[in-house]
């Protein structure tokens, strides 16, 4: 009964709540804090790099720096999973950057974004299959720059808001609305491929 | 169909199977036995530094107190004992505090000796406006300095011209506040 309640308490509390009770040493509540956030920055870090053992390690990293720099934290600026996030995405970057596989979005072709208007000429006899479609943007996902790949996980299937991308990513909202256009014209503009290029 | 749409659906379906993804629970366990090492190292470095912050407040109290000795304090309070039935009728009678053993009101516990230019003390003149006032049960001296001006009003000769503006003066204020009789000190 008091187990119960005590847990219950412990759910109901906010994240600042959790996160002091967290610094002063209960376990219950750093446990609280991972049940609550775990999945976002494991998520994220694994579909960036795309290794489970990566994901992990910077998912426990991330959540001893919470301990560590509490007093960084400031509720009225971001929620607790935006700043946790952000601090997943520096350590990512951090990760490919030894390992050199950072692709900076700003290259030179980047102007050349594929151009994807509204097309009613579509052949309505030629058109994916839904697995094939499936198929097909999981792959697309898989070659897209990080930093398109990013606003994709972020926005589409973590729907966060464009504020919270933002502040994750540390760029202007407008940056993020337009990665978000450029991922979504690559993935249209490989879509069309694949349906161009199916077997009749 | 356009590509939009079914980029949509697909983006859809990919959601809800990036969304079923959960960390794996041995990453719990980890976490936690990681910040449970990492516990008892904040907690000590917690103690460590209020027992730190503790010593440095008692030693800066210590020095405020052994420098804080005022050469010549504005106000001085001493209080006295019961005064004897036969001596409390009026307070003229405190004119030989100085013979009394008096309990000071300091934090210092050791007493300090009464100041010199005390037996040069006029006695004590019992106030105009202590007139009716029940005798003390418990007496205190308050030294201050009065204006000279304001003599008259204790019922003091007031000074020739050319005298100091300012004068010491002892106070006898009975345990309800009210003074009973003053004396100049030179």
């Amino acid at each position: 009964m008091f187990l119960h309640r005590r847990q219950h308490r412990i759910e109901q509390a906010s994240d600042p709540e959790l996160l002091l009770a967290a610094q002063q040493g209960s376990s219950d509540a750093l446990a609280a804090l991972y049940h609550r956030h775990s999945p976002l920055i494991y998520r994220y870090t694994l579909r960036l790099s795309r290794d489970s053992a990566i994901a992990e390690e910077i998912t426990q990293e991330v959540f001893l720096a919470l301990l560590r720099n509490t007093d960084r934290y400031d509720s009225r600026r971001a929620n607790l999973s935006t700043w946790l996030c952000g601090i997943a995405r520096r350590q990512l970057w951090r990760h490919f950057e030894r390992t050199q596989r950072f692709v900076p979005i700003d290259s030179p072709d980047s102007d050349a974004e594929p151009f994807d208007p509204p097309s009613p000429d579509d052949d309505p006899a030629q058109h994916l299959t839904r697995a094939e479609a499936i198929a097909a943007v999981r792959h697309g996902l898989d070659e897209l720059p990080l930093l398109l790949k990013e606003v994709i996980v972020l926005c589409e299937f973590e729907e966060l808001t464009y504020q919270q991308v933002s502040l994750i990513l540390a760029i202007p909202i407008g940056t993020v609305r337009s990665r978000l256009h450029r991922a979504r014209a690559r993935l249209a503009a490989l879509l069309r491929h694949a349906t161009e290029n199916q077997p009749s | 169909m356009n590509a939009h749409t079914q980029l949509d659906q697909a983006l859809e379906a990919l959601r809800h199977e990036h969304r079923s993804v959960q960390p794996p629970p041995s990453l719990e366990t980890t976490i936690l036995e990681q910040a449970s090492l990492a516990a008892p190292r904040r907690a000590h470095t917690v103690r460590t530094w209020t027992i730190a912050l503790a010593s440095a407040a008692a030693i800066a109290i210590a020095v405020i107190l052994l420098y804080s000795r005022p050469s010549h304090p504005a106000i001085e309070t001493r209080t006295t004992p019961p005064p004897p039935p036969q001596t409390t009728q009026t307070p003229a009678a405190l004119n030989n505090t100085a013979t009394v053993p008096l309990t000071r009101h300091h934090p210092r516990s050791t007493p300090r000796p009464a100041p010199i230019h005390q037996s040069a003390a006029t006695p004590f003149v019992p106030l105009p406006a202590s007139e009716g006032l029940p005798a003390p049960a418990q007496a205190t001296v308050i030294r201050t300095r009065i204006n000279t001006d304001s003599l008259w009003s204790y019922g003091l000769t007031p000074p020739p011209p050319g005298a100091p503006s300012t004068v010491l003066a002892e106070f006898v204020v009975g345990e309800d506040g009210l003074p009973r009789a003053i004396r100049l000190i030179p």
